[in-house]
């Protein structure tokens, strides 16, 4: 190769670089939406609170009830070791119910099905873990996730809720076990 | 011959630096949809708004 085609070459290089730099400097990343475990929208006769990744979400999710948020107040092994076999429940009318311990609401979406009753049992609490992605509570703190044993009736709603697409390509995703997100489930029925 | 080269390389390298410039300078601006703070207090304003007109 002469130096005039070696020089044409490291030119086109150097500018489709430059061209897929721009495209991967230039990509937004968009925000997470943390309010999502919930019903994502906060209901206008209550008061709202803003969350450390910006998002407006009801109150009643941000109350946790004070059995739970003193256990809460402990890591996550301890926290395991006060709620294992304990039974726990829906807090809000909505509760997505997930795959994985972190929010994730891309195409692939690790949202098993969702919950739409309030103080409907999910099941029994298998372990405590904090948020995969350390994603943080209005407080500060990192979210804490509650893996879960899902009942029958459990298995029940969310095969009732679950949508298209899980039903077509995750049929089996369903049962084995689940997480739920600290801010929208409550020990006492 | 050499100015031949030294065109093409002077050009490569304006567009290079440009396209980068205009990136970096693109990747800064902040709004709602990139920035947590600004989607707060958006959000935060339109409640406000909707509450008014109730």
């Amino acid at each position: 190769m002469n130096g005039d085609k070696k020089l044409y070459l490291y030119s086109g290089l150097a500018v489709v670089g430059a061209i897929v730099a721009y495209a991967v400097i230039t990509h937004k990343k968009k925000l997470t939406d943390s309010s999502s475990e919930g019903s994502g929208i906060p209901d206008p006769e209550t008061t709202v609170a803003v969350s450390t990744t910006g998002e407006v979400i009801d109150q009643n999710q941000v109350v946790i009830p004070t059995t739970l948020s003193e256990i809460l107040k402990k890591n996550s092994a301890e926290a395991t070791v006060a709620l294992i076999n304990k039974p726990i429940y829906t807090k809000l009318d909505t509760v997505k119910v997930r795959s994985q311990n972190y929010v994730n609401n891309g195409f692939f979406s690790n949202v098993m099905s969702t919950i739409t009753n309030r103080k409907f049992l999910l099941g029994n609490v298998i372990q405590v873990v904090d948020d995969k992605g350390k994603l943080t509570n209005p407080n500060g703190k990192v979210y804490k996730w509650f893996r879960i044993k899902p009942a029958q009736v459990t298995l029940d709603e969310m095969n009732r809720n679950k949508s298209f697409l899980t039903h077509t390509f995750l049929p089996d995703s369903t049962g084995k076990e689940i997480y739920v997100r600290e801010d929208t489930v409550q020990l006492e029925k | 011959m050499k100015n031949k080269k030294v065109i093409i390389i002077a050009s490569t390298s304006i567009i290079v630096l440009g396209l980068l410039y205009f990136a970096i300078k693109k990747a800064s601006v902040k709004d709602i949809t990139n920035d947590p703070k600004l989607k707060a207090d958006y959000d935060a304003l339109m409640k406000k708004i909707d509450n008014a007109k109730k």
